[in-house]
């Protein structure tokens, strides 16, 4: 037997119809401020004192449900949530541009449950930064804190797959696995491969995995005016970079850090050569390279436009 | 704002929770800067103690202990009773407790019977909330700091802590990262973090 249900006059119309996502959560009036329930904030609040008190060393803690998928920073999203307030005016990144989906999705959430909490795009503007991958091109300021989604809180996990045995590693600052896989990848690849997440040392103590930001951006954590707060949701890990803080890319003295190499590429776009590229390949095979941070290409765009439009 | 200030307004859960933490989140980033509590709870027996109980309502509940060390003087029980009573957290011995409430500065071997958390996790070190005279008249000592959140050194006049106190903490904290966190708050509502990983010498 077969049964057309599309006109089968036995099954309503109404069996078809998707139900809207926003009737399915209710009126944003439902909510507690910034989504989360008190009890949840204030335990993340006090996982987030002891993550500045120690810096690098991850603080465990019940990361809730989020109307995101767990991986898809739900983490950081909950250590904004914590930390808003009216008056404040949150940027989110995903990969360098606002208007990413992660973004956007981040953005419209906050904008629906937290009165009182101005949006931008702009980095200056923005007293809490959320950001997916990437650092603001711009150095941040004293009152400004930085949020980072974190996929994978633990450094160690590349060594050690064993939770027990990464926090007792931890624990004895036993971090002799990491340098032998850091040198293993030395004599592999002739230099150390690592293009994000690219373990550093925090206050000469804890391995500290920086979220996967590119190398461009680790100076951007060592010794830096701002505040730096990592949220790992999926992994329930909680972690922190106070500012004036020695935060150190291991290397060795005959292979050193080094960062992304952009020598004669420029943003198609801007034209800016002092900017982390992203590497778009066009039709026909070609390459072109525009900035990551879409927002600081925009304003380096606008300002050169108005220089035109003067002259 | 002042303590003796009156009628001041009630603590709001939601919005002065938020705002407490913030200024705490900052001064505990930035340790020896001296911030302002932007909120009290009128409610408070403990004379002088408004501004730190806007902290205890900010970070207390039913999923963490705390103890009150007797030396907080007048008020003490009525307080602990107030601290259970709105918080929901569960009054231990200050060896147990994640919050240990005391007035500075501190009696012999206090801070060395608080928590200070195991190496695999030293965020299970003891939080001491202590209540201490007016930081712009009390008597203090002079101490220079360094280490996460200062840049070079910062220097102020740490009122509430004995130079005893002091080698106590050092101890505390002697065994990195184990250790005791510190928040010192004065009756007026400024508020000075002392994250175990700061150094003091006294000048």
């Amino acid at each position: 037997m077969v049964i057309d249900q599309q006109r089968d006059p036995q099954i309503p119309r109404s069996a078809f119809r998707a139900p809207r996502l926003s009737a399915l959560a209710g009126a944003p009036e439902a909510y507690n401020y910034a989504f989360l329930d008190e009890v949840s904030k204030r335990e993340i609040r006090r996982a987030l004192l002891k993550a500045v008190a120690i810096p690098g060393y991850q603080v465990p803690f019940g990361a809730r449900e989020m109307p995101i998928a767990r991986g898809w920073g739900s983490g950081g999203l909950q250590v904004t949530l914590a930390t808003l307030g009216p008056g404040d005016t949150l940027k989110v990144i995903d990969q360098g541009t606002d208007a990413g989906v992660n973004a956007v999705n981040i953005r419209r959430l906050v904008e629906r449950t937290a009165p009182g909490v101005a949006t931008t795009y702009s980095t200056a503007e923005a007293t809490i930064i959320q950001s997916r991958h990437r650092f603001p091109e711009e150095s941040l300021r004293a009152d400004q804190i930085m949020v980072l989604q974190v996929p994978l809180p633990e450094p160690l996990r590349m060594v050690e797959p064993r939770e027990s045995v990464t926090r007792q590693l931890h624990a004895e600052a036993d971090y002799t696995r990491v340098w032998v896989h850091l040198y293993e990848d030395v004599i592999t690849n002739g230099e150390i491969s690592r293009a994000s997440g690219y373990p550093v040392m925090v206050n000469g103590r804890y391995i500290m995995s920086p979220s996967p930001i590119p190398r461009w951006d680790i100076d951007k954590l060592h010794q830096s005016a701002s505040l730096t707060l990592l949220g790992a949701g999926r992994e329930k890990r909680i972690y922190a970079v106070p500012p004036h803080t020695n935060v150190v890319p291991l290397d060795f003295e005959d292979y050193p850090f080094r960062v992304e190499d952009f020598s004669g590429k420029r943003c198609a776009r801007c034209g800016a050569t002092d900017t982390y590229l992203d590497e778009i390949i066009v039709n026909g095979g070609g390459r072109l390279y525009a900035c990551s941070d879409t927002a600081h290409c925009d304003e380096r765009v606008s300002a050169e436009r108005e220089t035109r439009n003067a002259e | 704002m002042s303590a003796t200030a009156a009628p001041s307004k009630p603590f709001e859960p939601v919005a002065d929770s938020q705002a407490t933490f913030r200024v705490v989140l900052d001064a505990m980033a930035r340790p020896g800067s001296v911030r302002t509590l932007p909120a009290t709870d009128p409610r408070c027996p403990l004379p002088g103690g408004r501004a730190l109980a806007a902290v205890a309502l900010t970070l207390l509940d039913h999923e963490v202990t705390f103890a009150i060390v007797p030396s907080l003087g007048e008020g003490a029980e009525e307080f602990a009773r107030y601290l259970a009573a709105t918080t929901g957290g569960r009054l231990v011995g200050i060896d147990e407790a994640d919050y240990v409430f005391a007035r500075g500065p501190l009696a012999h071997g206090v801070l060395a019977s608080m928590k200070r958390g195991s190496l695999a996790f030293p965020d299970e070190g003891a939080t001491l909330l202590l209540l201490v005279e007016d930081f712009e008249t009390g008597d203090g000592v002079a101490a220079s700091l360094t280490g996460p959140g200062i840049p070079d050194d910062r220097t102020l006049t740490l009122v509430g802590l004995s130079a005893e106190n002091l080698a106590e903490r050092r101890a505390a904290n002697a065994e990195v990262p184990r250790g005791v966190d510190l928040l010192l708050v004065d009756p007026t509502g400024r508020m000075v973090c002392l994250p175990r990983t700061t150094q003091i010498a006294a000048r």
